[in-house]
């Protein structure tokens, strides 16, 4: 035999055997694997202010309240029921459940509590999400089953801030709290002390193994005081594009994706034989900001001809194939009556040329980076639909992201006129889509000054209810007053997602309006 | 340059006809170059040209635009162009997610590729060779930091730099192509600072600049015209090389995010927004791109290989076009076939041809002589004679294309048209080869010894590595190389004692014949007698022949026992030592003896004129056109070699029975021309 | 230290390297705060208010002169702290430390392949020389050269990954086997604990991006090694081998093979950063968890301390693995002098 043939037939070998050894029949049994696009960087319930790993802490930590699997509404879940809220809405009572243990052992009381909301408070990472419990003055933990949360002022939102991944409760002997909050011009090493690259939490799961960019390793956890998850272990692995996901998933290497693929990636995928396609409810905003400082769009007429010019429709379509939902408030339909589709009312049936009659020109700036795959497309699609009432003339501009947001906002020195952002909530409540937005100071955009609205925005929140009929018209007051003055043009929510192979059940489940995708409730058939 | 072609230039030196003369210089690489060289050439720059029309022309005549996304059906009537419409005869190449058609998406592509190509490059070049004349003309700390600085920037990942320096670009002029070629050719600018410094460094301390400068010629002018000159043969290779790569390092940054600002056409990024159509089965808008990419870059590098082919000397090819040469030679000429197994080497109606473009040049054509053991033959002439293509014929170590013609019968074995097994086998066994410059001859990368161990056991394989080596020791001492050195690298050694342990290799095995091809030309004086001197010792056992192959009639002197002197590939006189220095007969050996400096000289003669071009030999006597005593039959036949004394022989009219009558009265040149002139 | 022993020469080139990653980082400091944008309003421009940003950015330094962060950040380098990322919740060793094995495991498979393909093709091209087989492997090299490595990887993915499930189309390492951490190499990780199914799974994940990064640099190899063998065959010592009746096999492969290699090598050195620089591309492609990739993503996020520390690193393991190169260098050839 000559060399080449011996070579040849070595490689073949190694090929062999290598192929046996990956067939995803290997990785067979109660086990799970998930594919994302999204990274997790970090753990750390103060830190942790993404989707993904918020994903991660609801599934191996647990808070006082939460979503359960399918529902909208807030329920208990470390508490025996929802907190007694005083009449003045500035003290909260909560009572906790017995018997629940960390996966350190130690017994989770009233103590840890204080502690986990403190410590998330005072560690005030820039990069978590701390902020959200900013409005607590204080904590009393009269016995080791009662919480009393004290507020600065009274917000109608907070229990649902405390279904946030940032309350999630930890063991006090395990973290440590700076003990008094560290203040906003910090160094990023003094808050950095006190976070965690690992997890201690109470949740079903516990992080075995997590490797960066690469994947994390989710094993139940038996002393989970609910019921037991319906697989033994979930493996989530990071990809760096979709299409990478889509060949794992195709090829059975994953069993599981959940965000994201492109709306030509769902598309090749709508009609499989192997795989599954599950549809959430939207969350996730897209609109277009104007900077009310600069040319052309200080002008008013110029801002509702955009409003007018846009066919949502038509970005749904060409952009997103489908996956998302026409917005004509910033506050997505999924909010029932909360929503009201005010830019519909208004310039529905308008036209760009019933506001202006000469030509404008407009610089429109999108991210690059950030958004995903279809931010160009969108960006080329709103170019194009003002191009087509031959009233504007518009020019495409991207930049970097870190480039991106240094220049356009606040709307006091930002440089771009007009440019396309996206929102993802903190927590689940119209307060969310709409205070960081039109509030003249508290909103991040700054590009809407009107004391009218700042007194709408004040009236919602200390309403009596999150849902009451009084609160509802506010939302619907104020969703009104911003599309007659239009700083912001809502285009579009996006519908997510989850694909599974056949063999998984229990994705259905997860679906839900609270945006939480929980692990427990996937099983494999026959693994 | 030949002189006849100085005089061709200056026939033609205005004009027209001045410029071809140029142009043909220029070309001569190119027409030296092989076959393959100049395809590929020709392959790529035809690939570049077309590249280059369809960016040219190919936007106006296309009927769709790079990012035009609707069509105009009526005036002010739109139609959307359908979004991933598969090629179609309206869509060759099919359409885009965005509703682009993808084939004026590649056509614009081109365009932009081309030109980021072009400013990158001239970009990389002016800066670099600016930098690089400036550091190397100055010197001194300046020089010290920028060399570091170029260093630093030339090891670090070129893609990552190009991808920071777009990033920061493009954060001050929006992302175009000034910014992308920018960052593609700012990676670039070492290579050409490196070569240009080297040069300029080189030149500056050539004694021409010390010798302008201080004539008061401005040195900057000078320096850039010599450094110019010298650097011109490294920076197109370079040039093509760089116009590669900023193609790939366009598109990788495309990809990545950071090229040229979208909906500019651009492959990479193309690429990277259909990588999501990839994986959902909608192929074509990826692979137009791509293929787009593959096509350019292998053109462009098409056409750097082959100019590299055609400066770089060492890789022209040699012998690898023209006709070929026959296989065997028609009729071999009457009395080659003399059979004497006396001999160490005899040799009949030796010719050697080169395969050249047109027709084959015979570097030896028709020569014989015998060696005898114990003998030497010095063969002399000048340079370009034949002498050493003569020598390698003896061990048919021939370049490629070339053959040999005749007979050369080696200890009574003939070794012509023998196959190359058996050739192998005598090489260093039987005939043995002692070249010019010992400093190059020894592998670099091998001790002393292992020369030995090889060449013996390759020729005895019974002999152990043991006493393989023992043999080395005895024959270097012999050579007066003490064997201790055996295990020295050819580097540690000095010229002489290289050259000495070429000798003891060419011994080691008692060879047959033993071919000396100017063995002291690069030693000195010394080292040249105390060589020559332990050459002369190896005849001593009348075990072998030498061919002493040499332009210096001293060395023949000091050596050889008789000399064959050839002239434009033929043997014109031989004889004795003794009597062709006292008493040459042929007009050129007395020429040469002449030009020789030695204590008889007188008058030191030269011979006016050069050698025939071998391509186109003269009919007659080859040396007719120089010989003063030429007369009107000397061009019209071929003298044959004839008895001019005691086992001396010459090929020229002046003497009876070379083929022509002697006229009457002519009385031949005799005695010695150092003393008597030509 | 004895001058003129290798240790000296040694030494010599270590320090000779310290400026080199002192410009280094000198240019990449002016490069990334030349540009406007800075780290703290890049990932905390969406949620803080302007004034806390404010704070967060003087906390930070980012309003002091460039100058003076410059000596700072040089001051701490020269300690070995390159400071906390604004985007990464590790240090920047910490990141280093994560991600630098993949990268490094990634780039020395793709130089095994490169090797292999570029000295195979490339001798056997030099010695049969103008033949088919020679226009073809030179044919091949360019090719390969020319392929956008983003393209052919996307096909060899789709191809190999997606249609045959020959090969997993992305990753470093499948399902539930990661070895035990010691080197943060795989492949070295899993034979040292015997993890065989982590190798085989591990090997399987490197195949396609070492070959497609690889055959990218093989290419150059295949035209430099062919060249460096074309003008060796005609050198000298080639030709006295010759006359000595050394058999052609012996004079291609014992004396005009190595003595070819000697410039390869050098170059090779070189292509560790074609290859590093690439890697940005094979990572991206295969979601390879690696540095190349981290670096460009902190890039965008203009995260000085990880795009520094990062870069700091790459020329340190370029300076590292040249230096590898040029003791291989000293030990093949006898006349390399320190």
């Amino acid at each position: 035999m000559s060399k080449a043939t011996r070579f040849a037939r070595l490689m073949a070998a190694v090929a062999g055997l290598g192929a046996a050894v990956l067939t995803p029949a290997a990785f067979a049994g109660g086990n799970i694997i998930i594919g994302t696009t999204d990274t997790v960087h970090t753990v750390d319930p103060a830190r942790c202010y993404d989707f993904y790993c918020a994903n991660i802490l609801h599934n191996v930590g647990q808070t006082l309240v939460s979503y359960p699997p399918g529902s909208s509404k807030i329920a208990p879940e470390l508490v025996k029921s929802m907190p007694g809220i005083s009449k003045d809405g500035l003290t909260y009572t909560f009572k906790l459940r017995q018997g629940i243990k960390f996966q350190n052992g130690s017994k989770l009381t009233s103590k840890d509590v204080k502690f986990s909301l403190d410590r998330a408070l005072w560690i005030n990472d820039p990069e978590g999400a701390g902020f959200l419990l900013a409005d607590m003055k204080q904590i009393d933990t009269p016995d080791p089953t009662t919480v009393v949360i004290h507020l600065k002022t009274p917000d109608v939102s907070f229990v649902s801030k405390l279904a946030y991944t940032v309350a999630t409760i930890l063991p006090s002997d395990v973290y440590t709290s700076p003990n008094k909050p560290i203040p906003n011009d910090a160094k990023p090493g003094t808050y950095r002390k006190f976070e965690r690259e690992t997890f201690v939490g109470s949740g079903p799961y516990k992080i075995a193994n997590f490797t960066k960019d690469q994947s994390m390793l989710l094993t139940t956890w038996k002393g989970y005081s609910g019921n037991k998850p319906s697989n033994d272990k979930v493996l989530v692995r990071f990809y760096a594009k979709s299409s990478q996901m889509l060949v794992a998933l195709k090829s059975g290497e994953i069993d599981v994706a959940f965000r994201s693929f492109t709306p030509a990636q769902t598309k090749s995928l709508e009609n499989s034989s192997e795989i599954n396609e599950f549809k959430g409810k939207g969350a996730s905003i897209r609109y277009l900001v104007f900077n009310p400082n600069l040319e052309p769009s200080k002008s008013l007429k110029v801002r509702r001809a955009v409003a007018a010019a846009m066919d949502r429709d038509r970005i749904v379509k060409n952009v997103l194939d489908g996956a998302a939902e026409p917005l004509y408030s910033m506050v997505p339909p999924a909010f029932g009556k909360a929503s009201v589709p005010a830019f519909n009312t208004r310039y529905g049936g308008k036209k760009a040329s019933d506001y202006i009659d000469h030509k404008v020109k407009l610089t429109l700036w999108y991210s690059r980076g950030h958004y995903g795959d279809t931010e160009t497309a969108f960006a080329q699609t709103v170019k194009r639909e003002l191009e087509e009432t031959n009233l504007f003339n518009v020019t495409l501009k991207s930049a970097e992201w870190a480039q991106f947001t240094a220049s356009a906002y606040p709307a006091s020195t930002g440089q771009y006129a007009a440019f396309l952002m996206g929102w993802y909530p903190d927590y689940l409540d119209p307060d969310d889509y709409l205070a960081p937005f039109y509030a003249s100071k508290d909103s991040f955009l700054r590009v809407y000054n009107n004391k009218h609205m700042d007194q709408l925005l004040g009236d919602e929140r200390t309403a009596s209810g999150p849902s009451t009929d009084s609160r509802l018209k506010t939302f619907a007051e104020i969703q009104q007053l911003a599309a007659r003055d239009v700083p912001i043009v809502p285009l579009y929510v996006v519908t997510p997602f989850a694909y599974a192979r056949k063999d998984i059940s229990g994705v259905a489940k997860t679906m839900g309006p609270a945006q939480i995708f929980r692990y427990w409730v996937l099983s494999k058939n026959g693994g | 340059m030949s002189d006849s072609t100085l005089s061709k230039q200056a026939e033609t030196a205005s004009g027209y006809g001045y410029f071809r003369a140029r142009m043909r210089h220029y070309a001569k690489p190119f027409r030296q170059a092989s076959r393959t060289s100049r395809w590929l050439v020709f392959a790529g720059l035809g690939i570049l040209i077309f590249f280059t029309l369809v960016a040219a022309v190919g936007p106006e005549l296309y009927g769709f635009g790079a990012t035009q996304y609707r069509v105009e059906t009526a005036p002010g009537q739109f139609q959307q162009i359908p979004q991933l419409a598969p090629p179609s005869a309206t869509h060759p190449m099919g359409t885009t997610r965005d509703g682009f058609d993808v084939m004026a998406r590649v056509i614009g592509g081109a365009k932009l590729a081309l030109i980021v190509m072009g400013l990158a490059v001239s970009v990389a070049m002016l800066i670099g060779v600016s930098l690089g004349l400036a550091s190397g003309y100055r010197g001194g700390p300046i020089d010290r930091i920028l060399v570091t600085v170029m260093d630093s920037v030339y090891a670090f990942p070129p893609l990552v730099l190009a991808i920071i320096i777009s990033f920061i670009l493009g954060a001050f002029i929006s992302p175009g192509v000034f910014s992308a070629a920018f960052a593609v050719g700012v990676v670039y600018i070492p290579q050409y600072f490196r070569v240009v410094r080297n040069q300029t460094l080189a030149v500056k301390q050539e004694t021409f600049v010390e010798a302008a400068q201080s004539l008061g010629a401005k040195s900057r002018s000078i320096l850039t015209r010599y450094v110019f000159f010298n650097v011109v043969h490294t920076v197109p290779v370079l040039l093509t090389l760089n116009a590669a790569d900023a193609i790939l390092t366009l598109a990788a940054l495309g990809f990545l995010g950071y090229g040229v600002q979208p909906p500019t056409p651009e492959w990479g990024y193309d690429i990277s927004q259909a990588i999501t159509d990839v994986s959902s089965g909608i192929w074509w808008t990826a692979f137009w791109p791509g293929v787009a990419i593959v096509t350019l870059v292998t053109g462009i590098t098409l056409v750097g290989e082959g100019v590299n082919d055609v400066v770089n000397p060492l890789l022209r090819a040699r012998g690898a076009s023209g006709p070929r040469l026959p296989r065997r030679q028609k009729k071999p000429r009457k009395g080659a076939d003399v059979e004497d197994d006396s001999y160490a080497v005899s040799v009949r109606d030796l010719r050697v041809g080169y395969r050249t473009p047109k027709r084959p040049l015979w570097a030896v054509d028709g020569v014989d002589f015998d060696i005898r053991y114990g003998e030497s033959l010095g063969l002399v002439g000048e340079s370009g004679c034949g002498k050493s293509t003569l020598g390698r014929a003896l061990m048919q170590l021939l370049a490629p294309g070339c053959r040999a013609y005749g007979s050369v019968r080696l200890g009574g074995e003939e070794l012509i048209g023998q196959s190359e097994r058996r050739l192998r086998q005598k090489r260093g066994d039987d005939v043995a080869m002692i070249f010019q410059e010992p400093m190059t001859r020894l592998n670099p990368l091998m001790r002393i010894g292992d020369h030995f161990v090889e060449m013996i056991r390759t020729h005895r394989s019974k002999i152990s590595r043991k006493q393989a080596r023992a043999m080395a020791r005895d024959v270097l001492s012999q050579m007066g190389v003490p064997p201790s050195r055996i295990d020295n690298y050819a580097h540690e050694l000095s010229g002489g004692m290289r050259q000495r342990v070429m000798i003891a290799l060419g011994i080691v095995l008692n060879p047959k014949l033993l071919i000396a091809d100017e063995p002291t030309t690069s030693l000195d004086v010394i080292v040249e007698s105390q060589i020559l001197d332990t050459i002369a010792a190896l005849l001593g056992n009348k075990s072998a022949g030498l061919l002493m192959i040499t332009h210096n009639l001293g060395i023949v002197a000091e050596t050889c026992d008789r000399v064959a002197v050839m002239y434009a590939g033929r043997i014109v006189e031989s004889g004795p030592v003794d009597a062709i220095f006292n008493d040459p007969k042929h007009p050129y050996t007395r020429g040469l003896l002449a030009s020789t400096v030695s204590l008889e000289t007188t008058t030191l003669h030269s011979i006016p004129g050069y050698p025939p071009d071998l391509l186109d030999p003269p009919s007659g006597c080859r040396f007719a056109e120089r010989c003063p005593y030429a007369m009107a039959h000397c061009t019209e036949a071929d003298p044959a070699l004839t008895d001019v004394g005691p086992s001396q022989s010459a090929a020229c009219f002046l003497y009876p029975g070379a083929g022509q009558d002697v006229p009457a009265g002519l009385t031949p040149p005799s005695g010695n021309p150092q003393v008597v002139g030509i | 230290m004895k001058k003129g022993s290798f240790g000296h020469y040694l030494l010599m080139r270590v320090l000779l390297s310290i400026p080199m990653l002192l410009i280094l980082l000198t240019l990449v400091f002016v490069l990334l705060h030349a540009a406007p944008g800075d780290p703290v309003t890049a990932t905390l421009g969406s949620r803080l208010p302007p004034d806390q940003i404010a704070a967060r950015k003087e906390a930070l330094g980012l309003n002091d002169p460039i100058y003076i962060q410059y000596f700072r950040y040089i001051g701490h380098a020269l300690e070995g702290d390159f400071g906390h990322p604004i985007t990464d919740s590790r240090s920047v060793g910490q990141i280093i430390e994560d991600t630098a094995p993949a990268t490094l495991e990634l780039v020395i498979a793709a130089m095994i392949v490169a090797v292999l393909v570029g000295i195979s093709v490339g001798a056997l091209a030099a010695r049969l020389r103008d033949t088919a087989f020679d226009l073809g492997g030179r044919f091949f090299g360019i090719l390969i050269y020319a392929t956008p490595l983003f393209w052919s990887a996307l096909l060899a993915q789709l191809y190999l990954s997606a249609d045959l499930h020959w090969l997993p189309s992305s990753g470093r390492i499948g399902g539930f086997y990661v070895p035990e951490h010691i080197t943060g190499f795989y492949t070295i990780d899993s034979i040292l604990t015997g993890n065989w199914p982590a190798l085989w799974s591990t090997l399987s994940h490197l195949a396609l991006p070492a070959i497609t990064l690889g055959l990218l640099v093989g290419g150059v190899f295949v035209r430099l090694v062919r060249v460096n063998m074309l003008q060796t065959l005609r050198s000298d010592y080639i030709d006295a081998a010759r006359a000595r009746g050394i058999s052609e096999r012996s004079v291609v492969y014992r004396h005009a093979f190595k003595n070819a290699l000697i410039p390869v090598i050098t170059i090779m050195g070189l292509q560790f950063a074609l290859l590093i620089g690439n890697a940005t591309l094979s990572e991206t492609v295969f979601s390879w968890p690696g540095m190349a990739r981290a670096l460009v993503l902190f890039i965008g996020a203009r995260d000085y301390a990880a795009v520094q520390g990062i870069v700091t690193f790459i020329a340190l393991a370029i300076v590292v693995l040249s230096l590898l190169i040029d003791v291989i260098n000293a030990l093949i050839d006898p006349r390399v002098r320190y």
